[in-house]
């Protein structure tokens, strides 16, 4: 019965893991380049779900930013599982922060990729001023997406 | 028996030194994604909803700067964390170490003077 029960907790675990989504590794991003190619990039990125993502329009310069999230490592989180005698399970859970990477258009070169806060304090003027745009449309795009699922 | 004081005195001083280090204002992670380059003090205060607990003018002879002064909670301590004005815009902001590795090294410069002064209310 104990075996059973935790055989469904674990299999349920998993299959919540598959339903979310794909995020960014350090491994992918220590990759990235600002000569990285455009179908170079699509390749580095892989399967990582880009959760939002936005035109903006500077003057003559035209951008595409897309919003990830990179892992950063895991936590250790304890459940209890009762089946019907309750122990505790250490259970590990991914860390993520917001990842954004920018590419001019309609090239598709690489200009920039970190997180907002990084971004936004970038010592290049012209990925640091089309930060407030980027964040304010990334999010207007994030909220839609999430009311249309 | 004699472990019933020891544990009570851990469930209660357990809470009360969490309790202390969350004291004081301090502004979070999740905050400084809403900063950008060229606001002002005020427009600053109003994002992160929340005045500096001090500031300190520096002047570099070539430039004048402000430092303002936050404490920044990071999930596992209470840290320093340092915004830079220029004109009333806001030209940089970080940890101590972020304005030794950024670029301009007048900014660095400017903190490492006004330190001095902040840790007062900073350890407030």
């Amino acid at each position: 019965m104990f075996a059973r029960g935790l055989q469904v907790f674990f299999v349920s675990v998993f299959l919540a893991g598959c339903a979310s989504t794909v995020p960014l590794y350090r491994g992918q991003v220590d990759t990235l380049a600002r000569d990285t190619r455009p179908a170079e990039l699509e390749q580095i990125l892989g399967k990582a779900t880009a959760f939002a993502q936005a035109d903006v329009q500077m003057g003559e310069r035209r951008y595409l930013a897309r919003r990830y999230q990179l892992q950063t490592g895991t936590r250790q989180e304890m459940t209890v599982v009762c089946t019907p005698t309750c122990i505790p399970i250490s259970i590990a859970v991914p860390v993520l922060v917001e990842y954004v990477l920018i590419q001019r258009q309609p090239g598709g070169e690489l200009l920039a990729w970190g997180t907002p806060e990084e971004l936004s304090k970038d010592a290049d003027t012209e990925v640091s001023s089309i930060m407030p745009m980027v964040k304010q449309r990334l999010e207007a795009n994030a909220k839609d997406a999430a009311k249309k699922s | 028996m004699k472990r019933r004081p020891l544990v009570f005195a851990a469930f209660a001083l357990g809470p009360m030194a969490l309790l202390a280090g969350c004291a004081g204002p301090q502004i979070f992670h999740g905050q400084l994604s809403s900063l950008d380059k060229g606001l002002s003090p005020a427009d600053v205060e109003s994002r992160l909803r929340q005045p500096p607990l001090a500031s300190s003018p520096v002047d570099l002879g070539h430039r004048r700067l402000d430092v303002h002064a936050y404490r920044l909670n990071n999930g596992l301590q209470v840290d320093p964390y340092y915004l830079v004005y220029e004109g009333s815009q806001l030209v940089y902001w970080g940890y101590l170490s972020e304005f030794r590795r950024q670029p301009d090294r007048d900014l660095a410069e400017a903190v490492g003077r006004a330190q001095g002064p902040l840790q007062a209310a900073l350890r407030k």
